[in-house]
């Protein structure tokens, strides 16, 4: 019984493999690096310069200076912390990069060329962001948290440890010729340790220094000298020297930084540069005037300062009066810089700038020619990817032909109507016929100059094809079958991008501004809302989409409509309160915008744009929302044409204090769903509960480690039905759609990821109603008849998403997203709750799966093949003109876009359909059969004769 | 107290302390006799274990370059450690309870380990039985994994072969009669009473639509003329 199961099982699976040479035809994948936090120069062996940068995703890679690409990157633990993340304190020598992870407790050592671990040390079991790292004379030092440590390079055991008594607040190495010191700190009574390590790598005795108010936010450290600064004070401690150098400047001070003996001490006006010289002691060099969007860095070899802003660049040398600027191409959607990282060489300047958005972009500046050069640049942003949309294109210009000839039904004259559509019938064939014209030119000219040959002909033949279907090249219109999208991005960071899913090209950017600040969820997740309010359907219209956040500052809610198609920003409205929550109005408004109503913590109403009155259909002047509070959940109805919030019921859903509320899934007032039933065996109809106003939240219990999940009409607060699943843990994770819920969760009991499904069905034929429209306020004679079942999974699960398409009619898929870096489909045929557990003939006639207790998890299901994408945190699916075809992005770690068809593709030609050979073979048998009709009646005149 | 003044304070310190220690003692009561004490490295009772094991590759393939994409993962992402060149790893800071160990690569499938930590740090390798978890098939430790096979994504593009086509059941259909038709004759062709035998054997004559015909017509152009001597020519070669 077994055999065939799995023979179907695989026959399906095999369905959703892709070939080997589909790969990047209709995928692609972004890596990133994530924001960086310290970039450093560096030469790997003779060849090529590198940049090694560690980020605030805990992200340490190497990226080739040329060209921006990435030469490795090691993904590390998510940090608890958020100030330190991992691999952030890292020290090189010419082989090796030593960094400190694991929060402060351990030491990796990577190969500098090729990120491969080497080596693995560990310092202590204490977690700690205190962290200094420097290496030696052949011994690498590291302090972190309490410890301080000395290892041999290449040994695994420290030469020496020591451990203070308390967490430090300060720390760091301080070399000078062969002398190196350890300087830390402790909170709360302002004690300065001073270690000194001898030539034998071992600590000399510790000295301490009582002193008040070392405050480690105003002070910094590099090479031998600590600065720190009090309001206009600035204070240098040369920490071998034993001198301590202090000036007050004619400001008062935001910033110190510095490098070698120069120092930046920067105001709100000006920034001093400052030096240390054995016979003056600290003496300010010069002043450079500044306004607030510059940022001001110094070169490796401390000899110019480089100030940036987003106009220009301004080079100033330190030891003679010469200066010069560089005009910058200016954008206004690249915010201000955080960072600069700059050396010099030979010809010109290397400069890395970081935004706060941050994009990375690598310049080179000419003396000579006063010009800047932007050799690359990478959105780094797009690591905190919160919310996407994707949008269609504009119709194109046959598509908007055809709409213009029906669009205009007010006029009944026939002749008019009937020169419309000759007008617009010549203009399609005129399009038509240059489409192909250009085509064959396409074909003629790769043919005279590829060759002449048959085989080239044929291979010019296919490739003009495919030009046409690609479209990549071609205008900004939408293709035929709408697979090529505008996928908006909206990032925690405050970026919005819009990229074209046929490439994954940037088609343009939106920087929302320094006082942007994401929303806060009710789940504890930073969100940036993205609405669409209008697409692109209506031609004579551009599409709306909007963002909301909050205000940095005021903490007020912002609201930012844009054209998606071009990211020009239409308006920018601030509230006067926070927003609270916030949703799209399921109706429009005379100019086909979907409203997005938002609302504050004092129930205040704004609806943007603003909907009028008589726009409300009676069955539309309503909207209720779910309201979770700390134990208790409400239900909330709103007046759109009165703006009142009126809480209608108010339950706790038989939730206790104990229980967690870990997530909550509605369904989108849009999603269709082609049938209304499924047929049994039986031959009956079973009706699918489609009830739009149903909710999913789940729980969890932390004493009794329960989960539950509670499916609550919102309009009602009606608990349809409700679910518990004993011993289970974190991650859950939640898909609602149609009339089911799959959700996963983590087994104590089994010690393994498990899949469970909850379908709904309003039962078979007799108690069905067929209705026009689901009306949670009529009472159910019967409540909906529910089919569970759970699977085991053998992976872990970072996220969890659902198949869409145009009408709903293709078996949908669930998507499952590993931690390893796989997203993994899985069919509804497979996460079925309605697989039987004894297969009789009628149903295997069906092709119905019986029951299996593992959803088997094959390589070969892997949508993204090789191309992982890491710690995953959404996949957005989004319907394509093509019924088969779904569109889908994951982000994470990385972006992958691809399409998915989840039944195959049942609905065009599979694309190795070869068009060249059928018709050259029909061609050839046209001609043929010609060729012997003629052959055939010479043959009979002869045979005549004969 | 103002910041600038205690910063002040602190710069005092340091000026006195390397020169002359016995002065810089002297001077300041706040100093403390060396705060900071020696501990030593004596293991406490430690409550973090590390999970250690090795990777066995094909021998084609070579751990040092390889390891740059991989990742050793605990219960799914919970735990991460890295690959070493030599192709062990470790993964440090680990409470006692019960893993799943996982390498995550692009290139090959590994079997996935369970790991047992008493709170005690013994260590327990299992063979991973997901459907019966309780099941106890003991594996050594430290771990030794070794990859299954390389993973495939892809499926195989059905290739044209020769073979494939004249096995077809349609092929076989259309040249069996053929080889039938063309065959026969000859062989008929060198014994007369068998021709003989052949010509009376009434063939049942169905009316078929000659599909060449046709389309030689519809492209021939019109020669309606000839059309009849062209069929009855064709007839009689046919014989």
């Amino acid at each position: 019984m077994r055999l065939p199961l799995l023979v179907t099982i695989t026959l399906i699976a095999s369905a959703t493999a892709i070939f080997e040479d589909q790969v990047g035809k209709f995928d692609w994948r972004k890596q990133l690096i994530g924001c960086p936090a310290r970039v450093d120069f560096d030469k790997i062996g003779s060849k090529s310069d590198r940049l090694l940068i560690s980020t605030e995703q805990s992200i340490l890679s190497s990226l080739v200076l040329n060209t921006g690409n990435i030469g490795w990157r090691r993904i590390m633990e998510d940090s608890n912390q958020v100030v330190q993340p991992n691999g952030l304190t890292f020290t090189k020598d010419h082989e090796y990069i030593y960094s400190i992870s694991s929060d402060g407790r351990s030491i990796r050592v990577w190969h500098k060329n090729n990120g491969v671990m080497a080596r693995q040390l560990t310092i202590s079991e204490q977690k700690s962001t205190i962290q200094a790292i420097h290496v030696s004379n052949g011994r690498l030092h590291v302090a972190s948290g309490k410890t301080l440590m000395v290892f041999r390079l290449g040994d695994d055991k420290p030469l020496e440890t020591i451990v203070a008594k308390r967490e430090r607040s300060f720390s760091a190495f301080f070399q000078q010729d062969d002398h190196l010191v350890h300087v830390s700190a402790f909170p709360g009574d302002f004690n300065l340790e001073i270690v000194k390590i001898s030539d034998d790598g071992s600590f000399e005795t510790p000295k301490q220094v009582i002193i008040d108010g070392f405050d480690v936010e105003k002070c910094h450290h590099q090479s031998q000298y600590i600065s720190c600064y009090h309001n206009s004070q600035l204070l240098v401690a040369d920490v071998f020297a034993q001198k301590v150098h202090k000036t007050t400047l004619d400001s008062k001070l935001q910033s110190i930084s510095g490098s070698g003996r120069l120092f930046l001490a920067r105001g709100s006006q000006k920034v001093h540069i400052l030096e240390v010289t054995s016979e003056n002691g600290l003496q300010v060099r010069k002043s450079i005037d500044l306004t607030s969007s510059d940022t001001v860095g110094i070169t490796e070899n401390h000899e110019s300062i480089i100030v940036a802003s987003p106009e220009s660049i301004r080079i100033v040398f330190v030891n003679s009066g010469k200066h010069f600027e560089a005009k910058r191409e200016k954008n206004e959607q690249n915010s201000r810089i955080r960072s600069i990282f700059a050396r010099k060489n030979e010809k010109d300047w290397e400069i890395v700038l970081v935004g706060n958005d941050c994009r990375i972009e690598f310049v080179t500046v000419d003396e000579g020619s006063k010009i800047v050069n932007l050799e690359w640049a990478r959105e780094e942003s797009l690591i905190n990817t919160v919310s996407v949309e994707m949008v269609d294109l504009p119709l194109s210009e046959s598509q908007q032909m055809i709409e213009d000839e029906f669009e205009e039904e007010g006029q009944q004259n026939i002749i008019a109507a009937f020169v419309r559509r000759i007008h617009s019938q010549v203009g399609q064939l005129i399009r038509q016929v240059t489409k192909n014209v250009e085509k064959a030119i396409q074909v003629v000219t790769s043919l005279s100059r590829d060759g002449n040959g048959v085989a080239d002909f044929i291979n010019s033949v296919r490739a003009a094809g495919q030009i046409g279907s690609a479209s990549s090249s071609g205008p900004f219109e939408r293709d035929y079958f709408n697979l090529r999208k505008v996928i908006i991005v909206v990032t925690s960071s405050g970026t919005v991008f819009g990229i074209d899913s046929s490439d994954g090209s940037y088609l343009w950017k939106l920087w929302l501004g320094d006082a942007f600040s994401p929303l806060e969820s009710q789940l504890d997740q930073k969100r940036v809302p993205l609405f669409v309010q209008r697409t692109t359907a209506h031609y004579q219209l551009d599409g709306l989409a909007s963002v909301v956040f909050s205000n940095k500052i005021t903490q007020n809610g912002v609201i930012v409509s844009f054209n998606p198609m071009i990211g020009k920003v239409e308006s920018r409205n601030e509230l006067g309160y926070p927003v609270k929550r916030l949703t799209i109005l399921p109706i429009h408004n005379h100019r086909h915008v979907f409203p997005v109503m938002l609302i504050g913590k004092n129930d205040e109403i704004a609806v943007f744009p603003s909907i009028a009155p008589e726009e409300l259909t009676p069955s539309t002047t309503s909207l209720y929302l779910l309201d979770l509070q700390k134990s208790s959940v409400q239900g909330l109805k709103v007046d759109i044409s009165t703006q009142k919030v009126t809480p209608i019921w108010q339950g706790n859903l038989g939730l206790t204090s104990d229980d967690e509320i870990v997530a909550v899934k509605g369904k989108s007032f849009n999603q269709k769903v082609h049938s209304q039933g499924r047929v049994l065996v039986t031959r009956e109809v079973q009706y699918k509960y489609i009830n739009p106003n149903l909710a999913a939240v789940a729980t969890i219990n932390k004493n009794t480690q329960q989960l539950t999940i509670t499916l609550v009409d919102i309009v009602t607060g009606q608990v349809v039905h409700s679910a518990s699943i004993g011993k289970s843990a974190k991650p859950i994770h939640l898909v609602h759609s149609e009339n089911w819920i799959a959700y996963t969760y983590w087994s104590e009991k089994g010690r393994r990821t498990e899949l469970g499904i909850i379908e709904l069905y309003e039962g078979t034929e007799e108690n069905h109603t067929q209705k026009e429209m689901f009306d949670s306020k009529i009472v159910q004679k019967l409540p909906p008849v529910v089919a569970q079942q759970s699977y085991i999974y053998a992976q872990g699960v970072d996220a969890m998403s659902v198949s869409e398409t145009e009408q709903g009619l293709t078996t949908r898929s669930i998507l499952v997203a590993h931690p390893s870096g796989n997203i993994h489909e899985v069919s509804r045929r497979l996460l079925d709750a309605n697989r039987p557990m004894e297969l009789t003939p009628a149903m295997r006639e069906e092709m119905m799966i019986g029951y299996m207790p593992e959803i088997a998890v094959a390589t070969e299901e892997m949508i993204n093949y090789n191309q992982t994408v890491h710690r995953v945190r959404g996949i957005k699916t989004s319907p394509s003109g093509l019924e088969s075809t779904s569109l889908v992005l994951a982000y994470g770690t990385d972006l992958f876009f691809t399409r998915l068809v989840p039944s195959g593709t049942f609905d065009i030609l599979k694309d190795d359909f070869d068009h060249v050979l059928i018709s050259l073979v029909l061609t050839g048998l046209v001609v043929g059969s010609y060729v012997t009709k003629r052959l055939a009646r010479s043959n009979a005149l002869a045979s005549q004769w004969s | 107290m103002d910041t600038s003044t205690l910063l002040i304070n602190l710069s005092h310190h340091i000026i006195d302390m390397w020169p002359l220690k016995s002065i810089f003692l002297l001077s300041s009561l706040a100093l403390l006799s060396s705060a900071t004490e020696e501990v030593s490295r004596t293991e406490q009772t430690s409550t973090l274990f590390s999970v250690e094991g090795e990777l066995a590759l094909p021998a084609s393939r070579n751990c040092a370059k390889w390891s740059a994409g991989a990742r050793v993962h605990l219960n799914h992402g919970q735990y991460i450690g890295f690959v070493r060149q030599d192709c062990t790893f470790r993964v440090d800071f680990v409470p006692s309870g019960t893993y799943i160990v996982q390498i995550e690569n692009t290139d090959f499938v590994f079997e996935p380990i369970r790991v047992d930590i008493t709170s005690k740090g013994k260590m327990r390798a299992r063979k991973l039985t997901i459907l019966q978890p309780n099941n106890v098939n003991t594996l050594p430790y430290p771990l030794r994994l070794s990859a299954r096979g390389p993973a495939r994504y892809f499926r195989k593009r059905e290739e044209w072969r020769i073979t494939d086509m004249l096995f077809s059941p349609m092929v076989l259909m259309l040249v069996v009669p053929l080889v039938v038709m063309l065959i026969l004759p000859k062989m008929t062709a060198n014994d007369p009473e068998l021709k003989r035998e052949m010509e009376n054997m009434q063939m049942p004559k169905v009316d078929m639509p000659d599909v060449g015909e046709m389309m030689a017509n519809f492209f021939g152009g019109p020669a309606p003329a000839k059309k009849k001597a062209v069929t009855a020519g064709s007839g009689q070669r046919r014989k």
